[in-house]
């Protein structure tokens, strides 16, 4: 189980944006902690401070997880930002002295850090205490208090390195501005699943960083495999130049092995050129065969089935000659005529074509053996063609590797006749031949090289299997709890029977959302406030069940909430503090149900209102609506306080 | 109405009678799954079995295919309920000459028979609620237990990468030198059955 922090207490110093409250100082209550204001007051920076105080980082929104992959490298990555972040929030004039102060607990360790704005590798104090006793040494200078920190933090909480927690911090512990989903995301889901499903923290970090190796192999095969084809291109142009530029011979002998090799080769690809057509002309007499054999199939089963049919009345009602023998009995009876006649003729049609018989079994089941027959002949004609197939492939392999092995022969004559070559570059006034061996010798470089890379990814993903496998079995046993917890948030918000589903694909395992039997893995599947809620509902369900302890910081969740999810959304909320579980928020003072159920829930025991309204100043607009403003604080206030 | 699951209900059901004198729908379901997994251990896909599983209420595999077929197959007297009780039945007359003929006429049936056979020398080996019992810790009944959702051997469900990759461990054990299917069957089913007791 991890234990992450659990705030107490803020203090944000010559915050030049909160420029009305001069410092914010804010207790928080064990509950929600509710931040509310108006557009553009600084409630998204108010939680990236946060985060910042516990991180050091701010997230730099064009250094996206999903190509960086490494939490490590997430972290060095983003640690600069906060410095530029900051910058059009502070004034020149508070810029040294503004900070942040944060108290926070972590099981029985009690936190109290301060940290500049403007230097996020280091701490300008920090505690840490157990029972009132203080567990640091003095005389620490302010980046080694950093150091330290780090260190403490990562313990405490239970895992293998400091770039995890920030990970966790801003990825799952925070639903900020950004929006980041993990159900549609999916480096970021398969970075948490490998933290929260039972994989030591140790071999979640070695799970990343493969994952991320893996990545790099890949982009990096695709990148010389394009060099190489550009470089055998630009030897092909430079070789057709010298030809042309020139009607030197060789020496005896080596002449005619040239033209033999480059005849050779002509054929050669010729041959490849006529097996690549009859590879296709193969491949499309087994998909022929195979929509053939699909056919003979559902005949089999459709002779098989009339072997069982019933007699239907349909099929006798529907019959033209029931309807006419029945339209003359008709005008008979209505004539006032002799009706004998046609009744016998009816009789006997009933008799003859509709009365259940036996079924001529034998007459079936020799219809059933035409159909194996054609199957078995069927089955036994794809399997020559993919014989076929596969000689056809083997030769076309043979023949490559004939041409490599002559195109190297050429190589070699080239080499020891290299002189003509100079002769024949002096005549081009070109030096064509160290030309053509620097893009040979590149060449021959570049193919070693993907070989050697793709080997190297290959082992890394044999090895990546094997703690793929441990995720797997962690799952497998934590899936007996997990999903009910998960079921009961998204349930209660969404209304709808939802399930998870672990996949492992080669681009990473993830968990499948499903909603109603129905897989909803592209995010056009759902609403946005369904996407942002069902989100937070994981979240909520991943801390639940791995965490003794943790503050959730949630930033404005009911802009695009419709009026029948407010309510339902303010109850998963109050569900999620009533088990212990922290919740910072900050939303729009407006007429939104999701407060007024949030505060029904909790009360004042529980919830905390801040208006924000007082920490700066009010745009003209805000100013002239201010009273309305005003009223919804007092109304959320009210419930807050009755009982 | 599926061609396979009425062979499977036939083959099995003569089969069972001989070995335990009479058959249910639940032990044709049990025994039918269990062959399907041998088709898969031995290189098939799930879906070439022909027909698919579900779990039932109680958490075993389940195919609506095979209780048509039996349902179907009772209508037309080619199976007969038992002397013993409802649930059990014997194959009539009509049946085993039909069976008879899909079996040794027909070459559709050729593959599925010695899966089927293989399930059914379990039986010989181990009690049927053993073998019931051994087949409920495989993963993917395991993990079917704990979802909504009742579709089995889904080919990207992880439970069902998981049984690929116990197959193939037992395939690497076994170093592929039983020509007979029944020997990976029984050692795997032993597996899940020790798995359970540990």
């Amino acid at each position: 189980m991890f234990s992450f922090p659990k705030l107490t207490s803020i203090s944000i110093n010559n915050f030049s944006l909160y420029e009305k409250e001069g410092n914010i100082e804010l207790d928080f209550i064990n509950g929600v902690f509710c931040l509310a204001g108006a557009n553009g007051l600084g409630k998204s920076t108010f939680l990236n401070l946060i985060n910042y105080g516990l991180t050091g980082i701010v997230i730099d929104p064009s250094k996206d997880f999903t190509s960086i992959v490494s939490t490590s490298k997430f972290y060095s990555l983003n640690k600069k930002f906060a410095h530029k972040y900051f910058d059009g929030r502070v004034n020149e004039i508070d810029r040294e002295a503004s900070n942040i102060r944060l108290t926070f607990s972590i099981g029985d360790v009690n936190y109290e850090i301060q940290r500049s704005l403007f230097e996020s590798e280091e701490l300008t104090s920090y505690s840490r205490k157990i029972d009132d006793i203080d567990t640091l040494t003095n005389d620490l200078t302010n980046s080694e208090l950093f150091s330290s920190y780090c260190q403490h933090i990562t313990n405490d909480i239970g895992l293998a390195s400091f770039d995890q927690f920030v990970f966790l911090q801003h990825f799952v512990l925070s639903f900020d501005e950004n929006h980041y989903l993990l159900f549609w995301n999916n480096e970021l889901m398969e970075t948490s699943l490998y933290l929260f499903f039972g994989v030591d923290p140790n071999e979640a970090k070695k799970a990343n960083e493969l994952r991320k190796d893996i990545k790099r192999f890949g982009s990096n095969i695709r990148n010389y495999v394009y060099h190489k084809n550009k470089l055998i291109k630009d030897v092909d142009n430079l070789k057709s130049n010298i030809a042309s530029e020139s009607d030197l011979k060789l020496p005896h002998g080596i002449q005619e092995e040239f033209e033999e090799l480059d005849l050779k080769n002509i054929e050669l690809d010729k041959d490849i050129v006529l097996s690549k057509n009859k590879l296709s002309q193969t491949n499309h007499k087994i998909s022929e065969k195979s929509y053939e054999l699909s056919q003979k199939k559902a005949e089999y089963q459709s002779t098989f089935d009339n072997l069982f049919s019933e007699n239907n009345n349909n099929s006798f009602l529907s019959d033209p000659r029931v309807i006419t023998s029945l339209l003359d009995l008709k005008k008979e009876i209505c004539d006032d005529k002799k009706t004998d006649e046609n009744f016998k003729i009816f009789y006997t049609l009933i008799k003859d074509g509709f009365c259940k018989k036996e079924v001529n079994k034998d007459m079936g089941f020799d219809e059933l053996k035409v159909f194996d027959k054609a199957i078995t002949e069927l089955e036994e004609k794809i399997k020559v063609e993919q014989t076929t197939k596969f000689r056809i492939e083997t030769e076309i392999k043979i023949s490559n590797n004939e041409l490599i092995n002559n195109s190297s022969r050429i190589f070699e004559l080239e080499k020891e006749y290299g002189d003509i070559l100079n002769k024949l570059s002096e005549l081009a006034k070109s030096d064509y031949s160290g030309v053509l061996k620097v893009y040979e010798n590149q060449i021959r470089e570049k193919s070693a090289e993907i070989e050697e890379i793709r080997e190297e990814k290959a082992n890394l993903e044999k090895e990546f299997k094997k703690i793929e496998r441990v995720l797997n079995k962690g799952y497998n046993k934590a899936e007996e709890d997990f999903i009910p917890l998960f079921n009961k948030y998204a349930h209660n918000f969404l209304g709808l029977e939802v399930d998870l589903k672990l996949r492992n694909t080669s681009k990473g395992s993830t968990l499948v959302l499903i909603v109603e039997d129905t897989e909803r893995s592209d995010f056009f599947q759902l609403s946005e406030s369904q996407r942002y809620f069902i989100d937070i509902a994981l979240r909520m369900a991943l801390i639940e069940h791995s965490c003794n302890n943790a503050t959730l910081l949630v930033d404005t969740p009911e802009g695009s909430l419709d009026i029948a999810y407010e309510s339902r959304a303010g109850k998963m909320f109050g569900d999620f503090v009533d088990l212990g579980f922290n919740l910072i928020m900050t939303v729009n003072i407006n007429t939104s149900q999701l407060l007024v159920e949030l505060a029904n829930k909790c009360k004042s025991s529980k919830m905390q209102l801040e208006r924000m309204t007082e920490w700066t100043h009010l745009s003209e607009v805000q100013y002239q609506e201010e009273e309305k403003i005003i009223n919804a604080y007092k109304r959320i206030e009210e419930i807050l306080i009755n009982r | 109405m599926k061609h396979f699951a009425l062979f499977d209900v036939l083959y099995l059901g003569q089969n069972l009678e001989t070995r335990i004198k009479d058959f249910s729908l639940n032990e044709i379901q049990i025994l039918s799954y269990l062959g399907c997994l041998m088709s898969i251990y031995d290189g098939n896909n799930s879906s070439d079995w022909g027909y698919f599983f579900s779990k039932n209420n109680s958490g075993y595999p389940y195919s609506i295919e095979l209780s048509n077929a039996m349902e179907l197959l009772s209508n037309k007297k080619m199976i007969v309920q038992s002397s013993k009780n409802n649930e059990y039945f014997n194959t009539g007359a009509t049946g085993i000459d039909f069976i008879d003929k899909l079996s040794n006429q027909l070459s559709i049936y050729s593959n599925r028979k010695q899966y089927l056979d293989v399930a059914l020398n379990c039986i010989t080996l181990a009690p049927f609620g053993v073998i019931r019992t051994a087949l409920l810790n495989e993963p993917v009944l395991t993990s079917a237990k704990r979802k909504s959702s009742i579709l089995l051997l889904e080919e990207s469900d992880f439970a069902t990468n998981l049984l690929y990759a116990q197959f193939q461990e037992l395939r690497t054990a076994l170093n592929n030198e039983f020509e007979s299917l029944l020997i990976p069957a029984f050692t795997w089913l032993s597996g899940n059955l020790n798995h359970q007791i540990g």
